[in-house]
């Protein structure tokens, strides 16, 4: 069974935003299912501080053994930080998705894009864990 | 990545191209994922009208090609838009496969799936002992050398030595995957592709092993052509028949192809 912590939002394409300390601020990253599905990550191609993007734009590419996947924005909003210690150790995003695998600190531009997210009860329907 | 589950598609299109350029082959198959349709699936068999090298789609290549050596040698180079190594792509049997991302097991049975109905078309005709290889201790990146070096786990293998190798890239909810038997050794060699003043020993090489060599002579690509068409069409199930790239997808193809053939694209990395 996929870890799918409540409290956060989930995209259809198996991206995550979790609030943070700061109001307006959310981390983005692919969910324990989306990793589990991938196997082991290899190299991810983000996005620099700085760049916008909007809801639903492909905002990188991850890269497992095999298996690329583009990753989708999942709501509108700038790049405040990129996590650099994916660069070195991008297998965070097996070892830990929620915490040390998150890849981008995100300002979002429209918080009424959050309510086309889904909750945890919504996405563990999507992925067909219930 | 699935979401939710269903079925292998019920209806399958078979095309088997005719050689083609690099470019033209890469675009193919992504036009084919682009357009693909609810509940068809299809199968491509293709080959390559001049020895090729291809990139996977986050490969560093830049600092260990040598991008004017190709067209001297007549050959052609490319990146894919799937992941994984370079394979270079010569006397071989390549095949896409476009499926929907909402299977069974999502993207890592179809890999297993796939590479275990390979494995079968090889029982067919004849080499023994082809079986998938184990998960290895450690994950190979991008940038570890040629994709045929040696076999990534669930890939098939005869003897240790790599005989199919495949990749996949999720666009949507579309999985493309491809991949490559190795019919007969290839004229040309990925040392005469590199940079000068390459450090000895970094010199990539595409090992392997071909069919040719397992079965002690000259292969008939129709022939396993065949096997691979009759050997998916058992394990992934559903209706086949034969096709061709509709206007649609034609269309498509040749906007891509330009994308393909940009040095930007191919020398991103």
């Amino acid at each position: 069974m996929s870890d799918i912590p409540s409290g956060l939002r989930y995209t259809e394409e198996h991206e995550y935003l979790k609030s943070t300390d700061e109001e307006g601020v959310f981390l983005v990253g692919v969910t324990d299912y989306a990793q589990g599905e991938l196997g082991d990550v290899v190299f991810l191609e983000l996005p620099a501080a700085g760049d916008s993007f909007e809801k639903g734009a492909v905002f990188g590419t991850i890269e497992a053994v095999k298996a690329v996947s583009d990753l989708y924005a999942p709501v509108s909003g700038e790049v405040v930080e990129v996590n650099s210690a994916l660069d070195d150790d991008p297998a965070l995003v097996n070892s830990d998705p929620y915490g040390e695998g998150w890849m981008l600190r995100v300002r979002i531009s429209d918080p009424s894009e959050m309510e086309d997210l889904l909750d945890s009860e919504g996405y563990t329907n999507l992925i067909g864990e219930d | 990545m699935a979401r939710g589950h269903e079925a292998f598609p019920r209806r399958w299109r078979l095309l088997r191209d005719p050689p083609a350029g690099a470019a033209r082959n890469m675009a193919v198959d992504e036009a084919l994922a682009r357009c693909r349709e609810e509940g068809v699936g299809v199968l491509r068999i293709y080959r390559w009208a001049r020895p090729s090298l291809s990139f996977g789609r986050n490969q560093s290549a830049r600092r260990v090609y040598e991008p004017a050596a190709f067209g001297p040698l007549g050959a052609e180079v490319v990146r894919r838009p799937t992941g994984g190594r370079e394979v270079l792509h010569d006397r071989e049997l390549t095949y896409s496969l476009v499926l929907p991302l909402r299977t069974p097991g999502g993207l890592r049975e179809v890999y297993h799936l796939v590479n275990r109905a390979l494995a079968e078309a090889l029982a067919s005709v004849g080499i023994g002992g082809a079986r998938l290889a184990t998960p290895s201790t450690r994950t190979p990146s991008p940038d570890a050398g040629a994709c045929f070096r040696e076999p990534a786990a669930g890939e098939v293998e005869v003897g240790g030595r790599k005989v199919a190798g495949s990749a996949q890239v999720r666009m949507g909810d579309t999985l493309l995957q491809h991949g490559s038997l190795l019919l007969a050794p290839s004229s040309l060699s990925l040392g005469a592709l590199v940079r000068d003043g390459l450090p000895s020993g970094t010199v990539p090489e595409q090992e392997g092993v071909t069919l040719e060599e397992l079965l002690g002579g000259a292969v008939a690509f129709p022939r396993i052509a065949a096997a691979v068409e009759a050997a998916l069409a058992g394990t992934l199930g559903g209706r086949w028949s034969r096709d061709a790239l509709t206007p649609v997808e034609e269309e498509l193809a040749r906007e891509l192809e330009e994308r393909y053939r940009s040095p930007e694209w191919i020398w991103r990395r």
